[in-house]
């Protein structure tokens, strides 16, 4: 120190070689090679690391609590059926099974079937799932569902037979769906613990963090499933969790942001796979404001250039649905039905003018929890703009939002919708008259739409199936119940040593979990 | 020394009351229903004598007023009830969370104080000096940068550059003390580099208006080491207000930690209670809130205590 820091340099000299000793110090420790070894990377060969987008709200077999659940659940719990890769139904508990009649179904169990706790699966179990879930009670996502079932017989210890008050061809896909999964009778009292049959067990859950879930040896399915641990651990950032992948934290991320999809993709040792089952609609009002008129509607669905809301709020990664969501790989798609309302602002003009309704102002509600949605609204603001009308945003948080569509508080709303079946009759839902819900168009209740989702519900003959749902597209263009936006890209990105692993088609996007069975790392 | 703890106990009993009651009824008049929410998480229409049911089961059919005074009786008997969504002991859960929370709230103060009051000295003794100047612009710099920027630039530089350290997460102690400390650095460091700029910034307007004091010249002119004399005269005095802010910044934190515990994907209290809010799970609000305000009611108590200790004057108030 020189002389003129006299008054404080002694002191401070020293002060300052003990501190940076100190910053010394923690610094070597930071770079110590020691400490960072041994850091447990997603490489060991037995266990895959799947980064979910949310921690499961919890994983009660009967009830919907998004997709992190299903896909966790789908390895503890299995249904009578479920789809193969290319979407068709096949046995899963079931053994084989064959329609004695269009309204009767005779189940097979397979003889094999064991529970987790090591029970056999019986046709009682069977009875005792599904009359929890069509119970008067029961808060089952299926129960609606299973309002078609007349009655359920044991026939012996692993035959049962259901039947249904008409014939419906979608139950199977019901059965087929993840919920509607089969539990041990003798352990239903507390939905938190019910015990199922799926492929794997719930070694342990660190609640919000993570869940270990370990293959069982007495599977049903010879051979599976082939990786004996899967860790689940919820990361809710979109870019942490590619950064995780990146990092070589995990094996597989779900969700994977729009935006990451091509980086992904041209990465070295990733993989990305993506489907397009979930897409974006419109809902109106229809017992006030100005879409009470379908004119009005129909303007509105012309209006939307879907192709740049899928540029501006999807990175691209989506394709423009301006028809009902029947995917191009369903029997029941027509191509000259594909495209409802084909983008043209003039046309929409017209249809304001004819409706003498040029200066309409009204409330779009949409999210600000999900960006995506939030970005819609902004987008599709301008572009009602663009024929004259004057739309004012609501975004409020989730909550809220769910609550406000409820009441209708509202003019027209931008949702997300899922196919739940991989079935037309999955439009039930969104064309359908029923109780008020945010995720249909408020007030909805209209004859003809309504006879013929029931006719087309209710068809045996897939022929006069198709052709109830060609009747139903057209009667749709015309009345716009809702209209849609896009098909959004759903991406898995992994590590090239992932094997097997193989999302569903498009419209089977819930039922990823199965793709579990098959998933080792190579 | 004892009626004044004694007396801020109390006014912390009521205090408490009042969060607990504010909470309760801010949570029923948020729109929002938790039982909506809870029911159409899968994306379908949740039939209506569902709801019906599930408003039984859950209580929320009652009137208000009785909800009330049902969620103060179990209260007044330590129990913060079961949760809407999995039916869980919310005490348990806030339990499991709360260490974390505190355990990052406690590494990065640490880490703040460690750097942020030698530093704080440093820059005021330096007044006017290349260090002081070096110091006033990294602190400014470190004061304006998001806390969400600084953690997504240690993700890339650490986790994705390096690979010193994994993207994030946890792992309890008990399964590995050395990844659970490593995990625990990273979203310490980054709330740390905010905090240790306000540190360094208090430490010094502190320490430059106890230098000016009249004392400190005394101590001088008595010929006592210049190290002494900033040690056991400036710094303990300085070190009040330092206290002070470290305190609240602490309090803050125990809600305000959101942003890190997402980047970080730190399963801590903010992250709880976020997600909490956003099912509608009353009993989880309610109870991480009331935890939250009793800590910090709690924290204040401890630093005004401490604040005595050092300043025997605030006692006789």
């Amino acid at each position: 120190m020189t002389g003129n820091n006299s008054t404080f340099g002694p002191t401070f000299s020293t002060r300052r070689r003990s501190f940076i000793l100190g910053t010394g110090a923690v610094g070597a420790a930071l770079v110590a090679p020691g400490m960072f070894a041994g850091i447990s990377r997603a490489a060991d060969s037995g266990t895959i690391t799947y980064a979910l987008s949310a921690y499961p709200p919890n994983l009660r077999p009967f009830e919907n609590t998004g997709q992190a659940s299903l896909t966790v659940k789908a390895l503890l719990f299995r249904g009578l059926l479920t789809f193969d890769e290319k979407g068709a139904i096949q046995p899963e508990l079931a053994e084989s099974w064959e329609m004695v009649d269009p309204k009767t179904y005779r189940f097979k169990l397979r003889p094999d079937a064991k529970f987790q706790n090591g029970e056999p699966v019986t046709a009682d179990d069977v009875k005792a799932s599904f009359d929890a879930i069509r119970g008067e009670k029961s808060t089952a996502y299926a129960r609606a569902s299973f309002q078609d079932v007349e009655s359920i017989d044991v026939i012996d210890p692993k035959t049962i037979r259901i039947v249904l008050k008409q014939p419906t061809p979608s139950f199977t896909n019901v059965l087929a769906g993840q919920n509607a999964p089969i539990v041990f009778a003798k352990q239903m009292d507390n939905p938190d613990a019910m015990i199922g049959a799926g492929p794997y067990r719930l070694e342990s859950a660190e609640k919000g963090v993570s869940l270990v879930l370990k293959a069982r040896t007495d599977f049903y399915k010879p051979g599976l499933p082939k990786t004996q641990t899967v860790r689940f651990v919820a990361y809710a950032d979109d870019s942490l969790r590619v950064a995780a992948l990146n990092a070589g934290d995990v094996d597989i991320i779900e969700y994977v942001p729009w935006q990451s999809m091509k980086s992904i993709s041209q990465t070295p040792g990733l993989s990305l796979q993506s489907v397009l089952g979930l897409y974006m609609y419109v809902v109106f009002n229809l017992k006030q404001g100005p879409f009470t008129d379908p004119r009005v509607r129909r303007a509105v669905a012309h209006a939307i250039n879907r192709e740049d809301v899928i540029k501006a709020a999807f990175f691209g990664a989506g394709k423009p649905l301006d028809g009902a969501p029947i995917p191009e790989t369903s029997p029941f798609y027509s191509k000259d039905l594909e495209h409802l309302w084909p983008y043209d602002p003039d046309r929409s003009k017209a249809l304001l003018k004819e409706a003498g309704a040029e200066n309409i102002q009204a409330t779009l509600l949409s999210n600000s929890t999900y960006g995506f949605h939030k970005d819609i609204a902004e987008i599709m603001q301008q572009q009602l703009a663009a024929v004259g009308m004057d739309i004012k945003l609501s975004l409020p948080e989730w909550g809220v939002r769910v609550t406000q569509g409820n009441e209708g508080r509202y003019h027209l709303a931008i949702n997300g919708g899922s196919p739940d079946l991989g079935d037309p009759d999955d439009l039930t839902a969104l064309f359908g008259s029923g109780p008020n819900t945010y995720r249909r168009s408020f007030g909805l209740s209209d004859p003809k739409l309504d006879a013929l989702l029931k006719q087309g519900r209710n068809e045996g003959d897939p022929a006069k199936r198709a052709q109830a749902y060609a009747e139903l597209q057209k009667a749709v263009q015309e009345i716009a119940p809702v209209t849609f936006i896009n098909y959004r890209a759903q991406g898995w990105a992994m590590r090239s040593a992932v094997k097997d692993f193989k999302a569903l088609p498009d419209q089977m996007i819930n039922q990823l979990g199965m793709a579990f069975d098959t998933a080792y790392i190579g | 020394m004892l009626t004044y703890i004694v007396r801020r106990c109390v006014v912390a009993a009521v205090m408490i009351f009042m969060v607990a009651t504010a909470v309760f009824m801010i949570l029923h008049v948020v729109p929002g229903d938790p039982v909506e929410v809870m029911l159409s998480a899968g994306g379908m229409t949740p039939d209506p004598d569902a709801v019906t049911e599930m408003r039984e089961r859950l209580g929320l059919n009652l009137p208000l007023h009785q909800q009330y005074a049902n969620y103060l009786s179990r209260l007044a008997h330590g129990d913060l009830g079961q949760s809407f969504q999995d039916n869980e002991d919310v005490l348990g859960n806030i339990a499991q969370r709360l260490p974390r929370t505190l355990e990052l709230i406690g590494m990065a103060t640490f880490l703040s104080l460690f750097f942020g009051v030698p530093l704080g000295v440093l820059s005021a003794t330096k007044r006017g000096k290349l260090a002081d100047k070096v110091l006033a612009g990294v602190t400014s710099f470190a004061l304006s940068v998001p806390v969400f920027v600084v953690g997504t630039v240690f993700v890339l530089f650490f986790a994705l550059m390096l690979h010193l350290v994994p993207a994030g997460g946890f792992v309890p102690f008990s399964q590995s003390p050395r990844q659970h400390l490593l995990l625990l650095l990273m979203p310490s460091l980054a709330i740390a580099v905010g905090f240790t700029a306000i540190i360094i910034r208090m430490t010094r307007s502190t320490v430059l208006d106890v230098l000016q004091q009249d004392w400190v010249r005394t101590a001088r002119a008595k010929g006592i080491h210049e190290r002494r004399v900033i040690r056991r005269h400036v710094v303990r005095n300085a070190l009040g207000p330092v206290l002070t802010v470290t305190g609240l910044q602490m309090g803050s934190m125990l809600g305000g930690s959101v942003l890190v515990e997402y980047i970080f994907n730190w399963p801590g209290m903010s992250g709880f209670l976020v997600r909490a809010v956003e099912n509608r799970d009353y009993p989880e609000v309610q109870g991480i809130v009331l935890v939250t305000a009793a800590l910090f009611i709690l924290l204040n108590l401890i630093v005004d205590v401490l604040y005595s200790v050092l300043d025997p004057q605030v006692r006789q108030l």
